[in-house]
């Protein structure tokens, strides 16, 4: 087991160059800075000193070289929008992010996994269609559609909830749900199919031809075994939602969180703050997989460490 | 789903939103004069002198005065100055400042502010975004606590216009690493808090020295999503919101407009391809009905511009420019005469920089494809969209760009975009170039007045551009907020009010 964390762990950093030196050619290929951030009138020679003093005039192997040096050594620069270090960035948005993306998840999970047994127990019943409706719904509704649909009922028709921005816990309502909805679905869904096997299985049979009470079999047996895709799942959720969602769902909602972050950044061109954004999501996305790997052996010691 | 389930859900999740406290209407009673304004984005920083974009202008605005100031109207007048400034020789102005004024830290504003104010901003160390506003300022002196000379290189008719775009800041305090997150100003606000990511709050600043402001909090919140801002605006969250749609003013429970500094055109190369001809290019104006744009692409909240990219507010307008009418005959045969009929035409724009810039260029297009040209539209991202305006050999035969000019003066959008050599500009007209490069310098107000109306006038004959519109800015309102937007969409809250119950 040791030996197994320590090698994903390796694994996972190796991963974590190959990101850093994506973003670092992609971000240079996104554009000038120094044509975007000045305004229209700059003259020529305020763009070359604003290039300069970011360094975009040197050979690209020199920048990279820099870049990678300064990493190594915890600096990520500074922030050309921001103006300050790109880090303190990111670290003041990622505690939004976490609050938003934990809470859906965990929403997710809480709903979507009794809704996946409930529909396995009986399958083809009122609730099993409810379900299969609600996953399809959670796949195939866009984020920002629902998030817009969700204002228009809760905020400008009834009145009850905040449209945008963070403070108290009824901003967090709309942003979460819109969140959390399709990963409710998938996470059902996954459960109710894995569940449906389990319950086809020989050891349920013969636990319950044993006389052992259903809610038992269902409850402890069948559902320990079912739950390990949706363990996986759970995990891809988390890094749907922290890498990817989250930059849709916090810009409906204004929350200001990585993604939201992540798309300013964008706006103003400040490759710099990319960076740092990129890189920071790709170590939690490692660290997402390691953590799901292992507890995946501690849940079902059957499966193989490689 | 069947109906009475969907209700069902529905009241669950009402009961849920309930249940986390409402929230989303906090200000009730219509005595309260505490207003909320949603701007695009959270400002990065509070120091008035660093960056130069609307969401740190609106916030600072309030908070930092400048010498000179400009009513809603536009009209230049004295702000922390006592009057328009005198000059003292070719490259110096003097201003003279009221007097027993303070900063909301307690440091006088005296000649020593308005020295460190000038040698901050101007410091290529400080790396000021707002560095081209005052690139002709070297320096500034104090004669006597409440008089200072501020240095130019060269004459500059238009510094009393570029110090009313630098905000004053403390001589001490503004060196302090605290400053960009607590700022101290002489305005008529202050800042109570900044919840990061969340909201900027101003309370009045009691010990203000002029007319105390009916509003006495104002919170920010920033939305950059247009959408999202409108339904802050229906659901009651918000009293003012920046950039409404034209097709959103109906939905609004009030809204306001006001002619302002944009102006969408396009930019014709006069120096090579066929419109080096100047009948293609006058074609190129008679052929497009801009009456039709400005109603419909923007609900008639843009008005025809009169062949030239000034708003009336600012100077050197040209009262006497009409627009080139919407002649499509006229178009054809001038195109016919120019034996450029077929011919191929680029047309290089960008997509979502402006409002209504996608759709401006498709129609433009389409009215010159109508001429008899062949249009070839080339949409880039913002950046290669750049390249193209930059590029000075070679330059594209028209370039669709938006010009604003917060200085409201006519120097600012003439040397970029008539003058040969402005990083806009497409033509190499001498005598264009000699109007402005001598109005730059020229102190005398009313024969620079006239060199820049009659440069308006020459590449309006020319048509070195076909000019298109001159937009609105467009406000939504609460039904409880009054206020007149102003002509340097500047918002201004001492001018704003709230209805008293």
């Amino acid at each position: 087991m040791g030996r197994f964390v320590v090698r994903r762990i390796a694994q996972g950093l190796l991963v974590v160059v190959g990101v850093t030196i994506m973003v670092f050619i992609f971000t240079r290929m996104v554009g000038d800075p120094a044509k975007t951030m000045l305004p229209l009138s700059a003259s020529p020679e305020e763009r070359a000193a604003f290039r300069h003093e970011l360094g975009l005039d040197r050979p690209i192997t020199e920048q990279f070289g820099d870049y990678i040096g300064d990493l190594a050594s915890g600096d990520f620069g500074t922030s050309v929008w921001q103006r300050r270090p790109a880090i303190d960035a990111v670290l003041d948005a990622l505690p939004n992010t976490f609050q938003l993306v934990l809470l859906a998840i965990a929403i997710a999970v809480v709903l979507g996994v009794p809704l996946g047994v409930l529909a396995a127990l009986r399958p083809g019943g009122a609730l099993d269609r409810t379900a299969v409706v609600l996953s399809l719904a959670g796949l195939s509704i866009p984020q920002f559609w629902l998030g817009l649909l969700l204002i228009i009922a809760f905020s400008v028709t009834l009145n009850m909830l905040p449209t945008a921005g963070m403070g108290t816990p009824a901003h967090l309502v709309l942003p979460t749900l819109t969140l959390a909805f399709p990963a409710l679905g998938r996470i059902a869904m996954i459960v109710r199919s894995s569940m449906i096997d389990e319950l086809n299985q020989q050891y349920v049979k013969t636990a319950k031809a044993k006389g052992m009470p259903r809610a038992r079999v269902v409850g402890f047996h069948a559902l320990r075994n079912a739950s390990i895709p949706a363990l996986t799942l759970t995990g891809w959720e988390l890094i749907r939602a922290l890498a990817g969602y989250s930059v849709v769902v916090e810009t409906v909602f204004a929350w200001p969180g990585i993604g939201f972050l992540a798309d300013q950044a964008l706006n103003n061109q400040d490759l710099i703050l990319l960076q740092a954004i990129v890189f920071v999501v790709a170590v939690m996305v490692v660290v997402i997989n390691v953590v799901i790997d292992v507890l995946y052996r501690a849940v079902d010691p059957r499966i193989k460490l490689v | 789903m069947r109906a009475p389930r969907m209700v069902a859900v529905l009241a669950i999740l009402a009961l849920l939103a309930a249940a986390c406290g409402g929230g989303g209407n906090d200000q009730s009673g219509a005595a309260s004069s505490a207003i909320t304004i949603a701007i695009g984005a959270e400002p990065t920083t509070l120091d008035p002198q660093v960056r130069d974009d609307g969401n740190e202008r609106a916030v600072n605005d309030n908070i930092y005065e400048t010498l000179m100031a400009r009513d809603a109207a536009g009209e230049l007048q004295p702000g922390l100055a006592t009057a328009a400034p005198t000059r003292k020789g070719e490259e110096t102005w003097e201003f003279k400042l009221r007097p027993d004024i303070k900063f909301s830290n307690g440091e006088p504003f005296n000649a020593d502010a308005v020295v460190a104010s000038v040698t901050r901003v101007i410091d290529p160390k400080f790396n000021s975004e707002q560095a081209s506003f005052f690139s002709t300022i070297t320096g500034a002196t104090k004669v006597d606590d409440l008089t200072v000379n501020i240095e130019t290189k060269g004459p500059d008719p238009l510094l009393p216009s570029r110090m009313y775009w630098m905000k004053m800041v403390p001589a001490q305090y503004s060196s302090d690493a605290a400053f960009a997150d607590k700022p101290a100003g002489t305005g008529p606000y202050q800042l109570k808090e900044w919840g990061r990511g969340n909201q900027i709050v101003l309370e009045a600043n009691p010990n203000y020295w002029g007319a105390k402001p009916q509003i006495t909090q104002v919170t920010y919140k920033f939305v950059p999503e247009g959408g999202a801002r409108m339904s802050g605006l229906l659901a009651g969250e918000y009293d003012l919101i920046t950039n409404l749609l034209p097709e959103d003013v109906e939905r609004a429970p009030k809204s306001a407009h006001l002619q302002g500094l944009e102006h969408p055109m396009i930019i014709l190369n006069a120096r090579g391809s066929i419109t080096q001809d100047e009948r293609v290019r006058q074609a190129l104006n008679y052929a497009v009905d801009k009456q039709a744009l400005a109603s419909q692409l923007f609900g008639g909240l843009a008005k025809v511009d009169t062949c030239q990219i000034l708003s009336p507010q600012m100077f050197g307008y040209n009262p006497d420019l009409q627009p080139y009418a919407y002649d499509p005959a006229k178009a054809k045969s001038l195109l016919q005469e120019a034996g450029a009929v077929g011919k191929q035409i680029e047309l290089v724009g960008e997509t979502g920089r402006w409002l209504k810039d996608a759709e401006t260029i498709q129609a433009v297009a389409g009215f010159w494809q109508d001429a008899g040209l062949k249009v070839k539209v080339s949409n880039y991202d913002f950046d290669t969209y750049l390249k193209h305006l930059f590029q000075q050999p070679n330059r594209p035969d028209a370039i669709f760009v938006s010009s604003s000019n917060e200085l409201l003066d006519a120097d600012r959008q003439y040397s970029n975009y008539y003058a040969e050599g402005g990083s806009g500009t497409s033509n190499s007209d001498p005598e264009l170039k000699r109007l402005v490069t001598e109005a730059r310098t020229n102190i005398d107000e009313g024969s620079r007045l006239q060199q820049y109306q009659q440069a308006g006038k020459l590449a309006c004959d020319k048509a070195y551009f076909t000019f298109l519109l001159n937009i609105e800015d467009i406000y939504g309102m609460s039904e409880r907020l009054t206020w007149q937007p102003r002509v340097d969409a500047k918002l201004i809250v001492s001018g704003m009010s709230t209805a008293q119950s």
